[in-house]
């Protein structure tokens, strides 16, 4: 089965759709929220996952890993000022990609993201009395593609076939729109532990068109708890020392008094705080107006995108139908005020903000499997695509915002006079010169004919599927001479390695991989046998002799490759059973066609069709 | 444009270009040729109605949407994309009414004439480009309000110039819509410059 799985910064969920409704896994302790916390506790040979993960970094500060979605897919240049903020480690390398370090082992962020979702495919399972193989998983509607495929890689380290990557803040509106279709001009507001989206989506019959999405990547309530903790580092300080702010164990549990403090400041106007280090309490009483003035800082980050996501969709605030509340900050009194004087609305949060992006994933995955009705998502690509020109700049081939499935393309030409390559730099962002934007891969065009500047003229095309995968095309328009890559790119990993970590990763279950590829394989095998069966018994007057021999010989190759254990095999002869049967397919279908068309009455007899 | 072949499934001729037969409902593959006007099924126009534009849209979604064929045969899924691809690049090009108009020169060859500054702008241009090098910030507000009054003007024009459109010569509504947008490119970069420079 497909499930929805929203991968959070600080819990992750599982939901699935039954009967029209979507239907949240619960977890062993009854919560559907699995706190997205991994820990390897000195002396344990299997990691620990979800709420023990969470439980066990009071004592193992250093051995709990958690917030692992900041960092995925991103290079340590970009999170240096987040990992000093955190209790846990990382390790010490040159390589351009994070890794967490906890006791005696050194994971990527993928590789623990990849923890989390083995756990909550268990759940899943437990909770649905189904093996779960395919799953929608949610990202931040502002995460960059290397961000997307890191997540991507996750869910196949835990043995999970990806559908579809789609975007929190539209998972949210779906779920919200399983019940009204036609919603109107929408602003979902999207605040996690992590990171801030918003998007705005016109909801008409069905149809969810996303109209612009902006945000930032690194905003979140995590940021409101770094807050919290700066403005009481004097006093820690005092109570504590100076050294606290360089143990892991001081800064473990201030973070935890803090979070909870600002839980309970949600519906209180004050709270007292209490944490303790090396047997020196800390303790203070604090009100909910200073925490707002702490946040302040913090909440003026939201105004960038905001508007920029208004100036995107080409409408004001006040065209906004509803404003829906997403993710657990905006239960924060601070961020709901922030919201409603910007829109000028009260929000809405009739769904839990924790559950609603789980649940639309839920929805989207069952429209990818035809049961959802009319409902449709036209979603966008969240970050203009590009290649480098001359100079380093960045000419723009599609824009930000563009809904998918879309391809567009551009003519350039040679600089220097007789250059028979050129490089292509495909690029992600918004900003104007190369060196500022994201990097996604590079190719190069050769075989141009030796011509003066200016002449050749190479025609460069970018093609995104309905899945948000980039394929990028060169070609030399005088010539003919082509070249293309479909980008798929390493976040610094090299493929070698990525291969290294989907090993590792199978390593552990390889017998329980056999087994679930075989078992796939013999049930597809199966299927496919009697459908051919089946065709074969309706379509004799459509097969040669020939024709016919051939399809019992692979269907009795097939039969025989089932009996047997190698997976690979049989897909082997699923292929050529399929190809062989191809022809019949088609007539097949052209038959039923016709069949259909005599069926059918054509008004006004015969005559042209407007 | 000669575009409109039978059907393969069961020769049923359509006037118009679309993703399936009217008739037979068989998948009918984009033609090589076509432009985002066929795609959309609308004649071609300078002013197309916003929402019949996005009606239009909606409902050739909900018809070719890869999402909607997960499970197709993949000759039907490729058939889908490739009509899903073709329907969101036009529904892009044209929702936005210079962007159409740009369209609709590139169809009827009409030169982009955006590289030279045009005569009417010359002077406040070089003027501009003078006080820019000098330095200059204490006039450049009552200058940019100026160049603000001018492009208020253009815009008040636009819907002049659109409702000009005569499908029988495309060419004489196209030209002034040319120097108009490019009229329009330089005040835009003009403002853009000054506002970079009282942002510095």
């Amino acid at each position: 089965m497909i499930v929805g799985i929203d991968l959070g910064t600080t819990n992750s969920l599982v939901a699935r759709i039954r009967q029209g409704r979507p239907e949240l896994a619960p977890a062993e302790n009854g919560s559907p929220l699995v706190p997205s916390f991994v820990s390897f506790p000195p002396g344990a040979t299997e990691p620990l996952v979800g709420t023990p993960a969470r439980d066990a970094r009071e004592h193992f500060p250093e051995s709990t890993i958690h917030s692992a979605k900041r960092f995925i897919g991103r290079g340590r240049e970009d999170v240096a000022e987040w990992m000093q903020l955190l209790a846990f480690d990382f390790s010490a390398s040159d390589s351009r990609v994070v890794r967490f370090k906890a006791g005696d082992k050194t994971l990527t962020p993928s590789e623990v993201a990849a923890l989390v979702l083995k756990k909550l495919k268990a759940i899943g399972e437990q909770a649905f009395g189904e093996t779960v193989s395919k799953a929608v998983i949610t990202v931040p509607a502002y995460f960059n593609d290397t961000q997307r495929q890191a997540t991507k890689l996750a869910g196949e380290l835990a043995g999970l076939e990806v559908v579809r990557i789609v975007n929190e803040p539209t998972a949210a509106c779906l779920a919200y729109g399983l019940d009204k279709k036609s919603l109107g001009t929408v602003a979902v507001f999207d605040m996690g532990g992590g990171t801030f989206d918003i998007s705005i989506l016109r909801v008409k019959d069905g149809v969810f068109e996303v109209l612009a999405t902006n945000g930032d990547t690194a905003l979140g309530g995590d940021d409101l708890d770094h807050a919290f903790v700066r403005a009481l580092a004097p006093e820690l300080t005092q109570a504590w020392g100076a050294e606290w702010e360089s143990s892991p164990a001081a800064r473990a549990s201030i973070l935890s008094a803090v979070e909870k403090a600002k839980t309970e400041l949600s519906s209180a106007v004050s709270v007292s705080l209490e944490a303790a280090w090396k047997g020196k309490a800390f303790r203070r009483t604090v009100a909910r107006s200073e925490f707002e003035t702490w946040a302040a800082a913090t909440l003026a980050r939201l105004l960038g995108p905001c508007r920029g996501c208004l100036k995107d969709a080409s409408i004001t605030a006040a065209q906004i139908t509803d404003v829906i509340l997403v993710g657990g900050s905006t239960r924060v009194p601070a961020v709901r005020a922030w919201v409603e004087s910007f829109f000028k609305r009260e929000p809405i949060c009739t769904l839990n903000p924790d559950e609603v992006v789980a649940m639309g994933a839920a929805v989207q995955a069952n429209i990818l499997a035809g049961q959802m009705g009319e409902m449709l998502l036209l979603d966008v690509i969240p970050l203009s695509l590009g290649i480098e020109t001359m100079g380093g700049a960045v000419s723009k081939i599609l824009h930000r915002n563009s809904t998918i499935p879309v391809s567009a393309s551009q003519t350039f030409t040679t600089y220097v006079d007789g250059q028979v390559s050129v490089g292509i730099h495909v690029l992600q962002g918004e900003r104007e010169m190369a060196g500022d934007n994201r990097s996604l891969a590079r190719f190069d065009l050769k075989g141009i004919p030796p011509l003066p500047a200016g002449i050749p003229k190479i025609e460069v095309e970018f093609i995104i599927d309905a899945n948000g995968i980039l394929n990028v095309r060169a070609l030399e328009l005088r010539t003919g001479t082509r070249a293309s890559v479909a980008v798929n790119p390493s976040f610094g990993l090299g493929d070698a390695e990525v291969e290294r970590m989907l090993e590792a990763a199978y390593d552990h279950a390889e017998a329980d991989f056999h087994a679930r590829f075989l078992v796939e394989a013999q049930t597809e095998g199966d299927s496919l046998l009697r459908a051919t069966a089946k065709s074969l018994s309706k379509a004799q007057h459509l097969t040669t002799p020939e024709q016919r021999q051939a399809i019992d010989a692979a269907c009795g190759r097939l039969t025989e490759a089932m009996r047997g254990t190698d997976h690979k095999n049989i897909r082997k002869e699923i292929e050529s059973l399929n190809e062989v049967t191809h022809p019949l397919a088609e007539q097949l279908l052209n038959e039923a066609v016709r069949e259909a068309l005599q069926n059918k009455t054509i008004p006004g007899g015969s005559g042209e069709m407007d | 444009m000669a575009l409109r072949s039978p059907c393969k499934q069961c020769g049923a001729q359509s006037a118009k270009l679309q993703p399936r037969c009217a008739q037979c409902e068989a998948w009918i593959d984009l033609p090589t040729a076509y432009t985002h006007f066929d795609v959309l099924g609308f004649d071609e126009t300078l002013k197309l109605d916003a929402e019949a534009l996005r009606e239009r849209f909606y409902a050739l979604s909900r018809q070719t949407h890869p999402d909607r064929f997960a499970n197709a045969p993949g000759l039907e899924q490729q058939i889908a994309a490739r009509w899903s691809t073709a329907v969101n690049r036009a529904y892009q090009t044209l929702r936005e009414p210079t962007s159409l108009a740009r369209y609709l020169m590139e169809l009827h060859g009409i030169a982009d004439s955006s590289k030279g500054v045009p005569l009417e702008l010359a002077e406040s241009y070089f003027d501009l480009q003078d006080r820019l090098a000098e330095g200059e910030t204490g006039s450049l507000e009552a200058f940019a309000a100026d160049l603000r009054a001018q492009h208020a003007g253009l815009e008040a024009e636009w819907e002049r110039l659109q409702s000009a459109w005569d499908p029988s010569a495309p060419k004489k509504a196209l030209e002034p819509i040319a120097k108009h947008l490019t009229l329009r490119r330089f005040l835009d970069s003009m403002l853009h410059d000054i506002e970079k420079r009282q942002a510095s």
